[in-house]
């Protein structure tokens, strides 16, 4: 056995507390006691919104996208890039990749989460694209407009949509 | 399969620890450093798997069987030659009212801890903004992948940052095709590891440098801080890189204890984990080149150049197979990096205006001082403390303290504070998480120097660092 280290002697024996005690305590405290309450403060953060739902209000968006967008997502081949068709107010299309898409386009995320395996190009420029609709009539107006034609119909305002001149 | 999933990743990070910690009696210090390596392994296992054969199942359990079986042969080699030795005598001279303090103190933070880490993992099960946009979203399309599509993932200009090293969004995949589905169950149980895990490490690391007392102070104020465990929940890869980072400068200050040629297996472990935070997140290799360049210069100035050689050696060692890993990944996988893109074109759009450099003077320092988001800043609580506790800095001690405290203090002031200046996004609060990467180690460093108030500093309390 090799002791790197010497070995340490036993702890002298300790006397009734005093100033020094105190003073010890007292370091201790400087960092335990803001510690402990730090702690505290943010277990009751964390409690108190996720009473008034403010906390779980991700845990509910990324569920609803994932029940809306499941069948959709395994019904084309895994990485397979599907573009964008939307009647969501301020959604502005985008041609930039991923990295350089503005800002606007962040609340996009839990769709694209929604979506995967399959990528998602905010666009309509692609070949086959994803429609996410809230009002039907409109749906037809633009998916029209765009030329497209719908392949199939997942309900709940998803649409799976192919550009009509592409085989 | 949850179970066999964490099974295989702790019996394969323990028989790497086995391998490169030869330590006596450090269950302890081992448990930690198994589950963050063993992480990180089921990352490297799962990215070898895919481009040897594909990401078939079959062959992935089958990768899975080999890689755990030569890394016990490996190990089961090295406990033959008995070639482990004793950091120190495990007689801590008896428990003191002080550590009493401390441990219940402790007790109460690692339950608050836990308890958030808890509501906020239940109310956001794939984490926040960059883990869903980013980490579980390349993992879920690492768990989905066929043969033909995997490789393109990295390289679409659809996919997020697709050129993001792999640790995080493999190990994750990894544990999902496992279980056969993407719940939220396995990135909240990895990002717990590395949570608690890193505290573990703190906290082990520390009771074997410098006794209990500096051990449950350290896991106090890490797990005290609101920011680290709301990051650690977040499933961002900051609180991993913090992991691995503070794993290089635990092994590098075990090695500094230790006599030629005990050290070498952890200079190995250095290496590795240094590489691990590179494989982790792209500021890992400003943590490399601290580290190089810190070692360069204490080890060259106390020791001589041919020690340093050795130990570079070492140190390449085991960063070499990860090294080559994120090199075939960056070269021929992935796409160009965003930063280097945006932030060449972004440095020609701001300029180097001395307005843009003071605004982020002071919301940098600002965060600085609020490290770790207590309700009275760390710095300064730390700072009182020295005060009633002074420094102590042993002669063994004296190397890794000047190489952590060099290695720091490039990784804090000069990376952190080109990204406050440069980013091209505005200087909100997301910057405060990049000082999370560096707090336990920070602490590490802390305690390392930290003496003990007076009371308290007998024998097997506050050992020499």
């Amino acid at each position: 056995m090799n002791h790197v280290e010497a070995n340490m002697r036993p702890a002298p024996a300790e006397g009734p507390v005093s100033r020094s005690s105190g003073l010890s305590l007292l370091a201790l405290a400087v960092l335990l006691v803001p510690a402990l309450c730090s702690s505290a403060g943010r277990l009751a953060i964390a409690i108190q919104s996720h009473r008034m739902g403010v906390g779980n209000g991700w845990r509910v968006v990324v569920h609803q996208n994932l029940a809306r967008f499941s069948q959709v997502s395994t019904a084309l081949p895994s990485a397979t890039v599907v573009g964008y068709l939307t009647d969501r107010p301020g959604f502005v299309e985008s041609s930039e990749p991923a990295d350089y898409q503005p800002w606007s386009l962040d609340s996009l995320m839990f769709v694209r989460f929604g979506l995967l395996p399959l990528i998602l190009a905010p666009n309509s420029q692609q070949a086959i694209v994803v429609g996410d609709f809230k009002d039907p009539a409109a749906a037809s107006a633009l998916i029209q407009e765009k030329g497209f034609r719908v392949v199939k119909d997942f309900g709940n305002g998803v649409l799976l949509l192919r550009r009509e001149d592409a085989r | 399969m949850i179970a066999a999933f964490w099974l295989t990743v702790f019996v394969s990070g323990y028989v790497l620890v086995v391998l490169l910690l030869p330590l006596r009696r450090c269950s302890l210090l081992k448990a930690p450093l198994a589950l963050g390596l063993g992480i990180a392994f089921s990352a490297f296992v799962l990215f070898f798997s895919y481009l040897l054969f594909g990401p078939g199942l079959a062959s992935l359990f089958t990768c899975d069987a080999l890689a755990l079986g030569a890394l016990s042969a490996a190990a089961y080699r090295v406990l033959r030659r008995r070639t482990a030795v004793d950091l120190f005598e495990p007689d801590f001279g008896g428990w003191q009212w002080g550590q009493g303090v401390a441990f219940a103190a402790f007790c109460l933070v690692l339950l608050g801890g836990v308890g958030s880490f808890g509501v906020l993992s239940f109310d956001n099960p794939y984490g926040w903004a960059d883990a869903i946009a980013l980490w579980n979203a390349h993992a879920k399309l690492l768990s989905h992948g066929t043969q033909e599509a995997w490789r393109g993932i990295f390289s679409n200009r659809w996919v997020w940052h697709a050129d993001y090293p792999l640790l995080l969004p493999a190990a994750i995949a990894h544990g999902w095709r496992y279980v056969g589905s993407t719940g939220g169950l396995v990135p909240i149980s990895i990002a717990g590891g590395f949570l608690f895990g890193t505290a573990g490490l703190l906290m082990a690391s520390l009771y074997r440098l410098r006794g209990a007392l500096h051990a449950l102070l350290a896991g106090t104020m890490l797990l005290g801080s609101p920011l680290f465990i709301y990051h650690g929940a977040s499933q961002y890869a900051d609180i991993p890189l913090s992991f691995f980072a503070l794993a290089a400068f635990v092994a590098i200050a075990i090695a500094d204890r230790l006599e030629p040629p005990y050290d070498a297996r952890l200079l190995i472990l250095a290496g590795l984990s240094s590489g691990c935070a590179l494989w982790t997140k792209n500021e890992g290799a400003l943590l490399l080149a601290s580290l190089l360049a810190a070692r360069f210069v204490v080890i060259i100035r106390s020791q001589g150049f041919a020690r340093w050689c050795r130990e570079l050696g070492y140190f390449a060692a085991g960063l070499a197979p990860v090294l080559a890993v994120i090199v075939y990944f960056k070269t021929q996988l992935s796409g160009p990096n965003y930063w280097v893109t945006v932030q060449v074109s972004h440095l020609h759009a701001i300029g180097l205006g001395l307005g843009t450099s003071v605004t982020a003077a002071t919301v940098f320092f600002g965060d600085l001082t609020n490290v770790g988001s207590m309700i009275i800043s760390a710095p300064l609580l730390l700072a009182v403390y020295l005060v009633f506790a002074g420094v102590r800095i042993g002669p063994k001690g004296a190397n890794t303290v000047w190489s952590l405290l060099l290695a720091l203090g490039m990784l804090v002031l000069v990376p952190a504070y080109i990204a406050f200046v440069f980013t091209p996004r505005n200087l909100d609060q997301w910057h405060r998480r990049l000082l999370m990467q560096l707090w336990p180690s920070a602490l590490f460093l802390y305690f390392l120097i930290a003496g003990t108030p007076g009371r308290f500093s007998s024998p097997g309390v506050g050992r020499e660092s």
